[in-house]
């Protein structure tokens, strides 16, 4: 609770830090542990954890992990978090000797950043990590005199924390863990590709295939949600909703080509045709003939006809030879094909 | 009589209405807070306004649920304490699970709620308003989350992944103002082999080489017939060249047969 000589009166209490952790039986001068910190060193504080820093509260805390005299004119002030996620990222806060007091000081780690899912494909091969989001974890720092601190650790001299010590009380941690979205992420899962028949060259493409296609990472700012081909979307404000719909003919109507996954993607390698998945097209295998659908297809010989097939050739020899009917003497017909 | 100088924070705070404001009553009539059940708050609901005050104590034989309202919402927080109470942080969420705040308190501080007996003991405005220090506002940052109909909601860095037939894309479009922004863009495009798929799990599915040509050999003469563009082929009978050709081609749902008319020898 603010009030007028609020920093005055944390001159003297471990506040910001929980009672017990900080200020016990600190010496009259010269160096002290963590423990003994001294209670006019620090004299408010205050942390916002980030939307993506993995803090709990109850489960997670924030202390002051060290002080440090780097330099006859600087001191610097190193806050952790137990936080999984913000392991390596210290917030640290730096004071001249002739810094005034109760100056205030805001800082703000590094932003998350990671290796392009994309980069290891090697689709849209980026150089740099992306760096997307907001930071960590940010905070503020109110010191006490300094000079007095200056005057109890030589140049440098580090003072460490154990392990429960300058626990910061648990009121001064605003926690925005999971409660923002900070990036929209693009991505296609891949397509069902033909397979051929043991006995038939199996299809090859030049990318791997079955993975997770990355298409656009971290988008931010205003998003715009557009409707393809045979997608119809609805938006009410009332519910604060967008609905999806897939309707023949909806948005950019039906497609005159396939629309690839990624922009390189392409048909399987020595492909006579463009279709991406690999197979056929619906003009180029036989689904019926004279409106007999397969697998199984009979062809019956009737009179004056003979059918032979001959599997080692793939052929069916229908031979229109007339036999068992009444023939003129002068008839020379005998009409045979194969196929 | 001695006294502490100066006390620690939280201890100063143990004899004050703080964290509620100085003209709440702490009470509803029926139930009453003792000054110091709670010693601070920080209260930053994601998708709260302002005014929190404590709404609802509700007791059950397994735990004790505190709720925060706000200006707008009566149900804007709440924290669950599991019984016997063993916690002196009551940690808040919102609605979809997202960090609110915090109460700090102790257990034997605590305790004394759920001794107010089981059910519902509400509270209004005017009887547990928290203090302003402790509402931080929380700046509006746009979309806070993406609810699936389920009711999950999905925070943080949101993948977005197009599958069976779904594909998602970004492309650059061009607003009324002329300016160029960078749109998601779904297209439903189906997967053709989705069958195949299908069938894959349950080893049903067996790859074909299918018939894609078929070739007549007539003599020197060949010709390679494909089918047509719904995949279908046509054998018929010519009768082009001859109106009484003998030669008939007839389907029936066994097959095709072909066959000539004519005459079979007597005794045949």
């Amino acid at each position: 609770m603010a009030r007028p000589n609020f920093f005055n009166e944390n001159l003297n209490r471990t506040f910001p830090f929980k009672a017990k952790t900080a200020g016990i039986e600190t010496p009259a001068s010269g160096v002290f542990t963590m423990l003994q910190l001294p209670d006019d060193v620090i004299t408010d504080c205050g942390f916002i954890m980030g939307p993506e820093s993995g803090f709990e509260e109850g489960v997670h805390t924030v202390y002051l992990y060290k002080i440090s005299r780097v330099s006859a004119d600087q001191l610097n002030y190193e806050f952790r978090s137990d936080a999984p996620a913000l392991a390596g990222t210290p917030l640290i806060f730096t004071r001249q000797v002739t810094d005034e007091d109760y100056l205030t000081e805001f800082q703000e780690s590094d932003i998350p950043s990671y290796v392009p899912e994309s980069q290891s494909l090697s689709l849209s091969a980026s150089e740099a990590d992306i760096v997307c989001g907001e930071p960590f974890w940010s905070g503020y720092l109110v010191t006490g005199s300094v000079s007095s601190l200056a005057a109890r650790l030589g140049v440098g001299v580090t003072v460490t924390r154990g392990s429960t010590e300058a626990t910061v009380h648990e009121a001064l941690v605003q926690n925005l863990n999971n409660s923002q979205a900070v990036s929209l992420n693009i991505a296609n899962g891949d397509r069902t590709r033909a397979i051929r028949p043991a006995d038939c060259p199996p299809n090859t493409w030049d990318f791997v295939t079955g993975e997770i296609y990355v298409i656009r990472e971290c988008l931010q700012g205003p998003i715009v949600i557009r409707g393809g081909y045979n997608t119809g979307m609805s938006q009410n404000g009332a519910s604060n909703t967008i609905t999806f719909s897939a309707v023949v003919n909806a948005g950019e109507g039906v497609p005159c080509e396939e629309v690839k996954l990624f922009a390189a993607e392409t048909p399987p390698v020595g492909s006579s045709n463009n279709l991406l998945e690999g197979d056929f097209y619906c003009n180029e295998a036989l689904r019926t003939i004279n409106g007999l659908q397969g697998p199984d297809f009979t062809l019956f010989a009737g009179t004056g006809v003979a059918i032979t097939p001959d599997a080692a050739t793939n052929t069916v020899i229908i031979d229109v030879n007339l036999v068992d009917l009444s023939l003129c003497t002068t008839s020379t017909v005998s009409v045979s094909e194969s196929v | 009589m001695t006294g502490i100088r100066h006390p620690e924070f939280i201890d100063s705070l143990e004899d004050t209405k703080y964290p509620f404001i100085p003209t709440a009553s702490l009470s509803n009539g029926a139930d009453t807070f003792l000054e110091g059940t709670f010693l601070d708050a920080h209260l930053y609901a994601p998708a709260g306004a302002d005014r929190y005050y404590l709404s609802k104590v509700s007791v059950t034989a397994a735990s004790l649920t505190i709720t925060i309202g706000d200006t707008t919402n009566p149900d804007r927080l709440i924290g669950v304490i599991s019984l016997p109470i063993t916690v002196d942080i009551v940690r808040l969420t919102d609605e979809f699970n997202r960090p609110g705040g915090l109460l700090v308190s102790e257990p034997a501080r605590l305790a004394l709620l759920s001794a107010w007996g089981l059910g519902e003991h509400r509270f209004s405005r005017d009887q547990s308003e928290f203090c302003v220090t402790c509402q931080v506002p929380v700046s509006n940052p746009g979309v806070t989350g993406i609810r699936l109909e389920s009711g999950e909601v999905l925070t943080g860095k949101i993948w977005i992944v197009g599958e069976d037939g779904v594909i998602v894309s970004t492309e650059n479009v061009t607003t009324s103002s002329g300016e160029v922004i960078e749109a998601v863009r779904f297209d439903v495009v189906g997967d053709p082999l989705f069958l195949q798929r299908l069938c894959n799990p349950e080893e049903l599915f067996t790859p074909i080489n299918p018939i894609r040509t078929i070739r007549v050999v007539n003599d020197e003469y060949t010709y390679d017939c494909t089918p047509d563009d719904q995949g279908n082929f046509n054998i018929q009978m010519n009768d082009s060249l001859a109106a009484d050709a003998a030669l008939r081609v007839r389907t029936s749902p066994e097959g095709i047969v072909i066959t000539v008319e004519g005459s079979t020898p007597e005794g045949l």
